[in-house]
C-alpha cells in the first residue's frame, strides 16, 4: 500500500490518494479487504478512534487475483483533528488495510500520514 | 515536527491494554491448566488479585481458550464505578447462545446485582467466570499477584531492543506503583515522554 504524496504530509481539504495491492493472493485464501483512513489517539487514557474513509473490497469474480492489481483509493481529508504529538496525548492518522483470510485469519498493514503541521510539545523551563 | 518519524510511546494504552499484551504466567501454570480447573469446577470460577496485577489481561487471553474448549463466552467488563451490568446483558448472553458469562470487575456490582447474576446463570445453566479483588464464593481458578519479573518481561515485550541504556527506571516505576503493573506502565509512559522531550532539546 502506498500514498501518491511521497512526503505523506497533507493539509486539511487536500485529497488523500493511494494504491493498494497484494503481491501474492491465493484465490482461496482472501475473503475480503477493508481499506480505511482513520485517526486514533495515543496516551494513558482509553484510545479514541474514528474512521474517516472506509471501503470494503470483495473478489468480484470469486477470484482473489483482483487484489494483485493496484486499487486506487482517494478521499478528501477533513479540517480536523490535526496530527499532534503532545506529552499526554498524540493524534495519529494512518491508512489501514485489513486482509481477511480463510479460517478467520486476518492481516493488517498501516501507512501513517500527517494531517496539518502542528508543532510537537516542547519542554518549558521555569525562570 | 515530523509526525511520521515520531515514535509511538510503547506504553500508550493502545499497546498495554488487556489483549494487546498477553498474560505472562510466572509458575509452570498454563492457560490450558486454568481452563481444566474451570472445567472441573463446572465452569464456575474466580480470578482473584489486587489492582493492576493482570486479571483483565488474563481474562482477555482466556477468551480464545474458552472457545477452543467448546464454551462460548459472553463477556462484560465493568469500569471503575460501574455497579451494574450493561442494559440488555441477559439478552446478549441468551441471544448469543453463550455457555459462560464472564464478568471482569465482578466485585463492583451491587450485592443484589450479584444475586441477580447468580440466579440468571443458575436458571440458564450457564457457567460464570469472574475477576475480583477479594474472594466471592466461587472456586478460585487463579490468583494474580504483583511480580517485578513479570513487569520487566512485559516492558521488554513492549520495547523489543528499542530502549537506550538508562532511558527508563523500571525499578522506581514498579516500587512507586506498589506493584500495580498498570500504574507502573503509566509511570513509564511519562518517563518515556520526558526522555523524548530531552532528546529533542
Amino acid at each position: 500500500m502506498w500514498l501518491a504524496e511521497h512526503s505523506r504530509v497533507y493539509r486539511p481539504g487536500e485529497v488523500l490518494e493511494g494504491y493498494f495491492r497484494l503481491e501474492e493472493a491465493s484465490p482461496e485464501q482472501v475473503r475480503a479487504v477493508e481499506l480505511s483512513a482513520v485517526w486514533h489517539t495515543e496516551g494513558k487514557g482509553e484510545e479514541d478512534l474514528s474512521v474517516h474513509y472506509f471501503e470494503r473490497l470483495e473478489p468480484a469474480s470469486g477470484s482473489a487475483n483482483d487484489f494483485t492489481q493496484p486499487h486506487l483509493f482517494k478521499s478528501i481529508l477533513p479540517p480536523s483533528p490535526l496530527s499532534y504529538s503532545g506529552l499526554i496525548l498524540k493524534i495519529r492518522w494512518c491508512v489501514r488495510a485489513r486482509v481477511f483470510l480463510a479460517r478467520g485469519k486476518e492481516l493488517t498493514h498501516e501507512v501513517p500520514f500527517q494531517l496539518g503541521t502542528v508543532p510537537s510539545a516542547q519542554s518549558v523551563t521555569a525562570t | 515536527m515530523n509526525e511520521l518519524t515520531e515514535k509511538s510511546n510503547p506504553f500508550s494504552t493502545r499497546f498495554t491494554r488487556p489483549g494487546a499484551v498477553p498474560f505472562i504466567f510466572t509458575s509452570n501454570d498454563t492457560r490450558q491448566a486454568l481452563i481444566e480447573r474451570l472445567r472441573r469446577a463446572k465452569w464456575r470460577g474466580q480470578i482473584v488479585g489486587p489492582h493492576g496485577s493482570g486479571k483483565s489481561t488474563l481474562i482477555e487471553s482466556l477468551m480464545g481458550a474458552l472457545e477452543d474448549a467448546g464454551k462460548k463466552p459472553a463477556r462484560f467488563r465493568l469500569q471503575s464505578g460501574q455497579h451494574r451490568l450493561p442494559n440488555g446483558w441477559k439478552a446478549e448472553a441468551t441471544r448469543g447462545k453463550a455457555d459462560v458469562v464472564v464478568v471482569d470487575g465482578y466485585d463492583q456490582l451491587w450485592p443484589w446485582r450479584k444475586l441477580a447474576l447468580r440466579a440468571f446463570v443458575n436458571r440458564q445453566g450457564l457457567g460464570l467466570l469472574v475477576t475480583s479483588h477479594t474472594g466471592c464464593r466461587l472456586p478460585t481458578v487463579f490468583r494474580t499477584s504483583p511480580d517485578a519479573d513479570v513487569f520487566q518481561r512485559v516492558v521488554h515485550r513492549l520495547t523489543p531492543g528499542t530502549l537506550q541504556a538508562g532511558q527508563l527506571d523500571l525499578a522506581r516505576a514498579f516500587d512507586d506503583a506498589h506493584g500495580n503493573i498498570r500504574e507502573a506502565l503509566f509511570a513509564l509512559y511519562d518517563q518515556y515522554e520526558q526522555y523524548s522531550v530531552e532528546q529533542r532539546v
